[in-house]
């Protein structure tokens, strides 16, 4: 095991996938000599130095024809690594995330269209109104599209392997939060399936669902919450769509208490979907309605705090 | 000049026209393009086999029939919503539908130009992969307004990628005229404020559009990036069958009618000495086989839609990886 930051790993991860497969590249705006320890993730030190220009592609400020340009290479056997600057520019190339790879693929029977679309999301409760976004729900309702979320750097090098030798498009959110935060991470070459959720913390009491920075504010309200013999299982979903529902209702029929946590706003987020599906199949298995701790419904981001996370437990727990 | 080459171009602008009339005959609800037949035909005798082409959303599947992707029968029974064996079970019509086998790549977008880039995207792929292969992409001169075209030029040309823009320039949107549709004054005025090369053709005259797709396939095959072609020319037929074409003037189509694609392709042949009888009879063959291709159609059940549902489940769960 070597100890890595979140943005290290997934550095690391790209680095080893367009060693071993010369038709992976990576595309995006200020990748190149820009983010040489610089720049919004700083994923992409020394990729240009290692990998040139002809496969570290600094494109202009073109959302659109990022994502829509590299959808074309890939339905031709490229497998672009794409980095948006902000999650909130895919909303300029929305349209292509959205579709791109489900159109193409229903139209080409199925045809491989292997595509990463990494995208840096979430912030800081500072009431700032641009670059905090957490626009992981939007692309909830796309289908075909696999929408990721790590949480820690071991989660975040192995799902990028995945997502990258996988055929079809990839969401892969990476919380800016988390960019700096050291984790264990295995030697070698290892791959995390992408649509496996991960029980981070073992628990009887009641389950938290999470995913992203806020599996470290569900561990946090954890540790609180022992003290008070409180055992709080939280599970990280890692995969937004499609959920590890085996995963999910095995938790909640266990402790039969869900609360959902996502920074991201309440109306439209993943928690909506995952309060569905543990009230369409574990219905009677609860002892309590499932809550949902979110952002509220406005546009700055205001993340929940361990807080919010132990006032929702208390709740559940009547 | 290969004669026998510009006699399969006549059939094949007539093979266009009377399927067409064939589906408004029918009362068939579309886009058809009538008029401006000539473009497709002439930018698909330019290209290679393995240049990629868009499959046009106006008209019919001139390109799908000409690279042998689907047969004129299937073809008239897919858009008749009937089950011939071999059509496809994706999309609701053959325009929508991506063989991908034979490079003719269907609209990922439902607005014109929203996919601009994911041909410019092939094209980059051509490029990284070293094929040698252009891309072809046809489109309308009423969405050039639209932001993703500004976005695919600017990359196209500083990549310097091998893909033909062919500017169907008729004039007109759906009802809103081009003039209200785009602030530059010429498409070459486009064209050169992202160094772009570019070309203007008469859109009605498929050897023309040939000649110059030719042109521009060598530049773009050689490395020396985009090309931009205009070609002049009009719809005759109204935006879709449910557009009553009450917005443009009766004197401009008289005007066009006389610079009719079938009738202009028919001239050339005359020009390089075939007779007023093969002319005639290659039209009459085409009449002949586009109509038996027609009263086939009721020999085949209804589509099942069933099917389409089927087969996007099977491909969405795949892409999901839960199988």
């Amino acid at each position: 095991m070597k100890t890595l930051t979140y943005a290290e790993a997934i550095n690391e991860a790209m680095k080893e996938e367009m060693r071993a497969d010369e038709n992976v590249f990576f595309i995006g705006e200020d990748i190149g000599v820009y983010h040489q320890g610089k720049g919004p993730s700083g994923a992409s030190i020394g990729m240009l130095e290692e990998f040139g220009p002809e496969r570290v592609i600094e494109t202009p400020i073109e959302e659109s024809a990022i994502v829509g340009g590299s959808a074309g290479a890939a339905l031709c056997g490229m497998r672009p690594v794409i980095e948006i600057m902000h999650s909130e520019f895919l909303c300029h190339c929305f349209e292509h995330v959205f579709y791109g790879g489900t159109k193409g693929a229903v139209m080409t029977d199925g045809h491989a269209f292997p595509m990463v679309i990494r995208a840096p999301y979430g912030g800081k409760t500072n009431g700032q109104l641009v670059q905090d976004e957490n626009n992981e729900g939007w692309f909830n309702a796309a289908p075909g599209l696999k929408i990721v979320a790590p949480s820690t750097p071991e989660d975040a090098k192995g799902m990028m392997k995945a997502a990258i030798r996988d055929d079809y498009p990839v969401l892969f959110m990476e919380h800016k939060g988390l960019y700096k935060e050291k984790g264990e991470v295995p030697e070698g070459d290892y791959v995390i399936p992408l649509n496996k959720a991960d029980v981070k913390l073992e628990g009887e009491d009641v389950t938290v669902l999470t995913y992203g920075r806020m599996v470290h504010v569900a561990l946090e309200a954890a540790e609180n919450l022992k003290k008070d013999n409180i055992s709080v299982e939280v599970v990280d979903l890692r995969s937004l769509s499609p959920l590890d529902e085996d995963t999910i209702l095995d938790s909640v029929r266990k402790t039969k208490r869900a609360v959902i946590l996502h920074e991201a706003r309440r109306s439209g987020g993943i928690g909506g979907e995952v309060a569905a599906v543990i009230a369409e199949n574990a219905f009677a298995d609860l002892k309590a309605p499932v809550l949902r701790v979110t952002c509220p419904n406005v546009p700055a981001n205001f993340p929940p705090t361990a807080d919010d996370v132990i006032t929702a437990v208390r709740k559940v727990l009547g | 000049m290969d004669i026998n080459r510009l006699k399969s171009l006549f059939e094949l602008i007539c093979e266009s026209r009377y399927f067409q009339e064939t589906l408004s005959a029918a009362d068939f609800g579309g886009y058809m393009d009538t008029g401006e037949e000539a473009i497709t035909a002439g930018v698909l005798f330019a290209l290679k086999d393995d240049d990629y082409i868009n499959n046009y959303f106006r008209g019919d599947g001139m390109a799908l029939r000409y690279r042998g992707a689907i047969s004129l029968e299937d073809e008239m029974a897919w858009w008749f919503g009937k089950q011939s064996p071999n059509r496809p079970v994706t999309s609701l019509v053959p325009t929508n539908y991506t063989s991908f086998e034979k490079k003719i790549i269907g609209a990922t977008s439902s607005c014109l130009g929203g996919d601009a880039d994911l041909y410019m995207g092939i094209a980059m792929a051509q490029k990284m992969k070293k094929t040698g292969n252009v891309v072809a992409f046809v489109t309308g001169d009423g969405t050039l307004g639209k932001g993703n075209y500004h976005e695919t030029f600017t990359m196209a040309s500083l990549f310097k990628l091998p893909i033909i823009f062919v500017i169907r320039s008729n004039g007109w949107a759906m009802s809103t005229p081009v003039e209200g549709s785009v602030a530059f004054r010429h498409v070459s005025d486009l064209a050169h404020a992202y160094q772009i090369m570019d070309d203007v053709v008469d859109g009605n005259d498929a050897l023309a559009v040939m000649e110059a797709v030719e042109k521009a396939c060598e530049y773009a095959r050689s490395g020396k990036g985009p090309v931009i072609i205009e070609a002049k020319t009009y719809r005759m037929s109204p935006h879709s069958s449910h557009d009553e074409d009450d917005y443009r003037p009766a004197c401009i189509r008289t005007h066009w009618r006389a610079k009719d694609p079938v009738t202009v392709m028919g001239r050339i042949l005359a020009e390089f000495g075939v007779s007023q009888e093969e002319i005639t009879s290659i039209e009459e063959a085409t009449k002949t086989r586009v109509a038996k291709a027609f009263d086939a159609c009721s020999n085949y059940p209804a589509f099942d839609v069933n099917l389409v549902l089927e087969k996007e489940i099977a491909t969405v769960n795949h892409m999901w990886g839960k199988e």
